[in-house]
């Protein structure tokens, strides 16, 4: 170092020690951030005689979606469908368990559906395992038992874990089965469908409450057993968010059926506009049908009923209560099963009246505006909503800051094949914001929707169409792309494999040619209507013709 | 008469406007300056998280990266002085916003907390008594960017509050607080860094200049 240069750093010790400084952290940075392998770009191929694909026109999967669905698959032992794995719900969070299952498979279908043509276990046990522990004694135990519904002051209303009053549990529990029906097309869970949706449509259909009275709108449309057109969660209280899901299924159910199952939801939508929604235009939290009796209710402060739950912090004023979680999550079932007028209405009242903006590319949300001070596990409950609920809105904008925000203290990294965000900065809070960090991104980032989710596919789509009904190995394998284009008759395949792996297709006769970017793959055989790719460590996009 | 020129002088000298040559730097600052900023402020460096400060129900990260925007403000500021340091702080933000996420936040109140940065900074006369190259004039620099910062933080917690509704204790916690430690180091280690580079870089294109054009 020449003399001057030496002098310049001693004479300048403020600036230097800043520039020393300033290296190390900018060096920490860099080399503690780990260089993560990527999902690769998917390009154009050629196929002579039969035109172009570009293959980026087409759904795919992120690489980290299908790392976090490998981590999933490892949390809940897809392979052990045992009594005692099934009925182990030690591994989810002791509050809300049933809401983590049930939301993780709305995510999962969509995850599903972005990649339609590929069918196999892989997929199909983890939706299965999640029905299964839904349904356990653990849970009925947990959810319906423990707290008190079963006490037998709910007789007259109803106080069984099956039904007709616990639409948190039926509603997701029948959707978590429809969904499964939906992306796979496979009938196994049918029958108990039919017997839900049968059930709520006598709920729904009564022009006669529980308590004998007349339930019917001022249009002399039914309004159901408890006079509000909706159905309770808890055997006592109604919530907008609950019945989202009922709705959602409902609808679907028509779709998939052909049936008229919807017409029986429609008093009810009328029903909680007019009486569930505070004067900044946001559903309120809850209206009691009648008196509850359980310990959740021995602290909280409660108006006429039937009438509105409470603010917590303004019960004394009369406040219905508002929250953020409830909200965010009917808007995007609402927006889902296609009331897309209600949701826009909701959601701009929603985004004014809840959302804090950072000054950098951040925002989050606080569980309710009437006490935006205080923050619990409801808060960060309801920016997990809010976050899929701005990405069913299709509010990129809004969606990137509420991710920034939620995600920003938990780095991403691969365990393997697997992939998780690093919980460990979290304390107490660890256990409860893990699965839940998990599951929300790979949603997030599917490249599906449940709008998509209630376009249904033809039957024909799934008996007739080439698909990936099995692989030799799901270890290290990454199925970025599996979509058979109808127009062109190809199936568009984008794969990672890290060992030698064989892909069967099922009702794939007379294939004609398996096309990369480079030119022709040899590497396949066809046996009957089965067609199998064979399949060397690497990366691959294909058209199979 | 007297009084109101005189008046009328020290604000133009304020605002780095006093001469036609003055003036210039200063409106090539604002434009440049704020140009740049639209473009550097979505730029998404590398960034990590060291490690989270628990607070029991939420976690604050603590997170090495660079702002680059903070530091456009800054610089800006520093050389050009307090107007040009509160445009671009606001026209540079409300750019980025326009053209970035099509959203206005508190009808661009969050531009002008960065703008009240820009202009705090941009109060001192750097350049006298060696300009940078005296490490007082550095830390004379990042005084007056700590008072900025701190009124910065007010501006931008109560507009929000009263614009756009947002909760104090809410923003400044659950909001800001997260943002903290990567401005924190945008503003205090590595905008100090980056106003002395341009400093010499500055003076060795003087000297070029001079030796070329023989003065």
């Amino acid at each position: 170092m020449s003399a001057s240069i030496r002098n310049f750093f001693v004479r300048s010790k403020l600036f230097t020690s800043l520039l020393i400084l300033g290296i190390i952290i900018s060096g920490l940075t860099i080399v503690l951030n780990p260089t993560n392998p990527s999902t690769p770009n998917f390009g154009i191929i050629i196929v002579p005689d039969e035109g172009t694909f570009d293959l980026s026109e087409y759904p795919y999967l992120d690489r980290r979606v299908i790392g976090l669905w490998n981590s999933l698959r490892e949390l809940y032992s897809v392979d052990d469908f045992s009594n005692n794995s099934i009925n182990d719900l030690s591994i989810l969070p002791d509050v809300l368990t049933q809401y983590f299952i049930a939301f993780t498979t709305y995510g999962m279908a969509q995850i599903v559906d972005s990649t339609p043509n590929y069918r196999t276990d892989y997929y199909k046990n983890l939706f299965q395992k999640l029905i299964l522990m839904m349904n356990s004694s653990a849970m009925e135990e947990f959810e319906w038992i423990l707290p008190g519904f079963a006490d037998e002051r709910y007789e007259s209303l109803g106080n069984d874990f099956r039904g007709p009053t616990n639409i948190m549990w039926t509603g997701h529990y029948t959707l978590m089965e429809l969904l499964y029906y939906n992306v796979f097309r496979e009938s196994t869970y049918n029958d108990e469908i039919k017997w839900f949706i049968d059930d709520w449509n006598n709920s729904l259909t009564a022009t006669t409450t529980w308590d004998n009275k007349s339930s019917i709108d001022n249009q002399g449309r039914p309004l159901g057993l408890w006079r509000t057109g909706l159905i309770p969660c808890e055997p006592y209280i109604v919530f907008v968010q609950c019945n989202s899901i009922p709705f959602y299924a409902i609808t679907l159910y028509d779709k998939l059926h052909n049936s008229n199952y919807a017409q029986s939801i429609e008093p009810g939508i009328d029903w909680w506009q007019e009486y569930m929604t505070d004067d900044n235009g946001i559903q309120i939290d809850g209206y009691y049908i009648s008196e509850p009796y359980t310990a959740l209710h021995q602290f909280e402060v409660l108006g006429e009923i039937p009438g509105p739950a409470l603010e917590p912090v303004l019960a004394s004023e009369g406040v219905p209560g508002v929250a953020n979680y409830g909200s965010s999550w009917a808007i995007a079932f609402y927006q889902g099963f296609g009331k897309t007028d209600i949701a826009e209405t909701y959601y701009r009242n929603w985004k004014t009246n809840f959302i804090h903006y950072s000054p950098n590319d951040q925002a989050y949300a606080p569980h309710s505006y009437h006490n935006p001070s205080s923050f619990t596990e409801m808060d960060l409950i309801g920016n997990l909503f809010s976050y899929l609920g701005a990405r069913e809105m299709g509010d990129s904008n809004l969606f990137r800051k509420l991710e920034n925000w939620f995600y920003g203290p938990y780095p991403g990294e691969w365990d393997g094949y697997r992939y998780r965000f690093d919980t460990s900065a979290l304390g107490e809070i660890g256990p409860f914001m893990d699965p839940i960090l998990q599951f929300a991104w790979a949603w997030g980032h599917a490249d599906s929707t449940l709008s998509d989710l209630m376009d249904v596919k033809s039957d024909s789509f799934y008996t007739s169409f080439p698909y990936i009904s099995a692989e030799s190995t799901t270890e290290g394998l990454f199925i970025y792309q599996a979509y058979y284009d109808e127009t062109k008759e190809a199936f568009i395949l984008s794969v990672e494999v890290n060992e030698q792996t064989a892909i069967t297709f099922d009702q794939f006769p007379d294939v004609q040619g398996v096309y990369l970017k480079s030119g022709v793959y040899e590497d396949w055989a066809q046996n009957g209507g089965q067609m199998i790719l064979t399949l060397s460590p690497g990366t691959y996009s294909f058209v199979i013709l | 008469m007297v009084e109101h020129s005189n008046f009328r002088n020290s604000l133009l000298s304020f605002l780095r406007l006093e001469s036609a040559n003055e003036a210039k730097w200063t409106l090539s600052g604002i434009i440049l300056g704020s140009i740049i900023y639209i473009f550097v402020s979505p730029v998404t460096l590398p960034s990590y998280t060291f490690f989270g400060l628990d607070l029991g129900i939420t976690v604050i990260p603590i997170t090495g990266g660079l702002y680059l925007g903070l530091v456009v403000i800054i610089l800006v500021a520093s050389f050009y002085g307090p107007l040009a340091g509160l445009l671009v702080g606001f026209i540079g933000h409300l750019g980025s916003e326009i053209l970035f996420t099509q959203q206005i936040v508190a009808m661009g109140m969050v531009g002008l907390s960065f703008g009240m940065l820009g202009f705090i900074v941009g109060i001192p006369r750097y350049a006298k008594n060696e300009g940078f190259a005296n490490g007082k004039n550095l830390g004379k620099m990042m005084l007056f960017t700590l008072i900025g910062y701190f009124l910065m933080t007010m501006l931008y917690l109560v507009s929000l509050m009263v614009v756009a509704n947002q909760s104090f204790d809410g923003t400044l916690l659950y909001n800001f607080v997260p943002y903290f430690s990567i401005t924190i180091l945008s503003l205090f280690l590595f905008a100090p860094v980056f106003v002395r580079v341009y400093d010499i870089l500055i003076a060795e294109a003087k000297k070029y200049w001079k030796a070329k054009s023989g003065i």
